[in-house]
């Protein structure tokens, strides 16, 4: 795996929780429709 | 409005152009003006990119959107989350080590200076526009609360956004932006308990109420590509034009530039890939809870006054009364079909509920015969065939709803997203003519006081621009539709310019130039070709970058690589 420049922080982490934290938003308004209709 | 809601008004106008204007420092300097010196933490440029994303078209027309046809819009920001990870991962670190103002600067250095031009022209336009859009729509809001004419109200918005925007640059931009956001948000809330103290019924009840007739579906896992909003639009189309904005349009790259570093500025990116769809679900969600408000809280038959006192004005005004009448009996057999819904949707399957159920989906469709055939009565007097209300229907929630003082605050919230938005994308416009056009073809040796002052001349000169789009753009139907349509025509194509530049190593000076038009001269015939025009506008970002990147490719091989893709040094200005 390729060294990240000085001073910089490997986000992977961050962005796999965003497509994470994605998944269970659009989940969550999936269950808003079906709950509520 | 009354004194207390002045006094909020006012003092908020004050508080955030003197703000705006003390926040300021170093924009004698040209770095300082563009790009505060690098110098912003990571937290305000976040909230400054969500600021300037969400405009009062967010507020007003997003509201009206979801009380009129449900949580759909959504699905538009589905795209959102990935384009930022994305971004992050490559614009944003190349951008921000390339050491450029604007993002078109590094076109030249990788094409050459017309492939830039054109790029930068491209966005001039579409701003110009979008921005007159987002100025218009708390015009109109004023304009009924003050009985002002349109125009004055226009300048009411414009001119203090000018005036900090001019002075201030960059940095009095992003600080605002910050104050702005918490204003929204603290609005908003309080918008939500004063709809909630207000429904009859439990808001669990008043939801199953409004889910009856659709409003709470926000999925469409449709694989139409005439209906705008479906969760494939979202995640495919959205994905392409939320690359392009954040990625390739100056409005946002410009926000980015201003952080402390390369992580930083990642940082800010991933505020909104977090708290944007919970954000907007949340304003949708507001809309539909004001149509249930309006279940059983009488509302008029049109949420245009101006228009209802033309049609009285006029010889069908009988009609209309009639018309009001009807309407009014409706409400009544509405109200309490609604009523007897929340009653007995705690056991959906009992009969009880499914007579409820269908009795006031009845009662909805009969009042909304009667709402239409009023939209056919404007229509036929006022000679406007695009008349819609929908963009009243909140401003109509808080001038007649809204508690004293907290009136005033809500509409200083619509000011502040109209502020916000309109300050960034003035900002942008004037740093993209003065580096991509002033220094780059009217006068490169231009010592640094005139190019600030250039510089600051250019804002006014968007800004009154803006103020007159805002004009002429009050009757454009949905606010947030146009501005995202408009946007549209043109995203995709500069999206592909710089999938070509960072991506395509083959990829020439003649090929992206004439892929960018390729890409731009395809969506405008897919958009107003009679048998495609009703392909939803989330897909002419998608069709934009593929034929941009295949043709501008095919080209680059056709006459040959002539410039390599250089490493990012110092920027050409």
């Amino acid at each position: 795996m390729p060294s990240l420049p000085t001073g910089e922080r490997d986000l992977s982490r961050t962005y796999a929780l965003v497509i994470l934290v994605e998944a269970i938003v659009i989940g969550a308004l999936y269950w808003l429709g079906a709950h509520f209709s | 409005m009354r004194w207390l809601d002045w006094v909020v008004v006012v003092t908020y106008l004050v508080w955030i152009v003197t703000s705006g204007l003390r926040a300021s420092r170093r924009t004698n300097e040209i770095d300082g003006y563009f790009r505060a010196n690098r110098s912003l933490p990571w937290w305000a440029v976040g909230l400054s990119v969500m600021a300037t994303q969400l405009s009062a078209i967010t507020l007003v027309g997003t509201t009206g959107k979801a009380y009129a046809d449900g949580m759909k819009f959504v699905q538009f920001y589905f795209g959102l989350p990935i384009a930022m990870v994305i971004l992050s991962m490559t614009v944003v670190p190349f951008f921000y080590r390339a050491n450029v103002y604007t993002a078109y600067e590094y076109l030249e250095r990788r094409f050459d200076l017309k492939t830039r031009t054109l790029a930068a022209f491209t966005f001039l336009i579409q701003r110009a526009l979008s921005c007159g859009i987002i100025i218009a729509a708390p015009s109109i809001i004023l304009s009924i609360v003050l009985g002002w004419p349109f125009g004055v109200t226009i300048l009411v918005i414009g001119l203090p956004v000018i005036a900090y925007t001019m002075v201030g640059g960059v940095q009095a931009v992003t600080w605002t932006d910050v104050k702005q956001m918490g204003i929204v948000i603290f609005a908003m809330t309080s918008v939500v308990v004063v709809l909630i103290i207000g429904l009859p019924v439990s808001t669990s009840d008043a939801l199953h109420v409004a889910g009856a007739v659709g409003r709470l579906q926000a999925i469409d896992t449709s694989l139409d590509l005439h209906t705008d909003y479906t969760l494939w639009s979202g995640l495919i189309g959205s994905l392409f034009l939320m690359l392009s904005y954040f990625g390739c349009d100056q409005s946002q790259v410009q926000r980015y530039l201003t952080a402390k570093s390369v992580d930083s500025a990642r940082h800010s990116l991933l505020v909104s890939a977090f708290a944007k769809i919970p954000l907007q679900a949340g304003i949708l969600l507001t809309g539909v809870l004001t149509f249930c408000f309006f279940l059983f809280n009488k509302n008029p038959m049109l949420f245009n006054p101006v228009y209802e006192r033309t049609v009285l004005a006029s010889q069908r005004a009988g009609e209309y009364r009639a018309l009001e009448t009807e309407f009014d009996q409706k409400f009544q057999v509405r109200a309490a079909a609604a009523k007897g819904l929340a009653a007995t949707q705690s056991d959906p399957s009992s009969p009880a509920y499914a007579t409820a159920r269908e009795a006031f989906r009845s009662a909805q469709t009969e009042i909304a015969a009667v709402r239409s055939k009023a939209v056919t009565l404007v229509r036929d007097v006022t000679g406007d065939t695009t008349y819609t209300d929908t963009n009243y229907v909140f401003p109509t929630f808080i001038l007649s709803y809204m508690p004293i003082g907290l009136m005033g605050l809500m509409i200083a919230a619509i000011l502040s997203a109209a502020m916000s938005a309109s300050s960034g994308e003035l900002n942008a416009l004037a740093t993209a003519t003065a580096i991509d056009v002033y220094r780059r073809h009217i006068n490169p040796t231009a010592p640094d006081a005139a190019f600030l002052r250039f510089s600051k001349m250019s804002t006014a000169f968007w800004g009154l621009f803006a103020c007159v789009a805002a004009y002429y753009s009050a009757n454009l139907g949905s606010l947030i539709d146009t501005v995202n349509k408009i946007g549209s025509l043109f995203y995709g194509s500069i999206l592909g310019v710089f999938i070509l530049a960072l991506g395509v190593k083959p990829a020439n000076g003649h090929g992206a130039f004439f892929g960018l038009i390729a890409g731009l001269v395809s969506v405008f015939i897919v958009s107003f070709h009679p048998e495609t025009k009703t392909i939803s506008y989330l897909w002419h970002n998608v069709i934009g970058a593929v034929v941009c990147v295949v043709v501008g490719t095919a080209i680059s091989l056709a006459t040959g690589s002539r410039r390599a893709a250089p490493a990012p040094t110092q920027p050409t200005r």
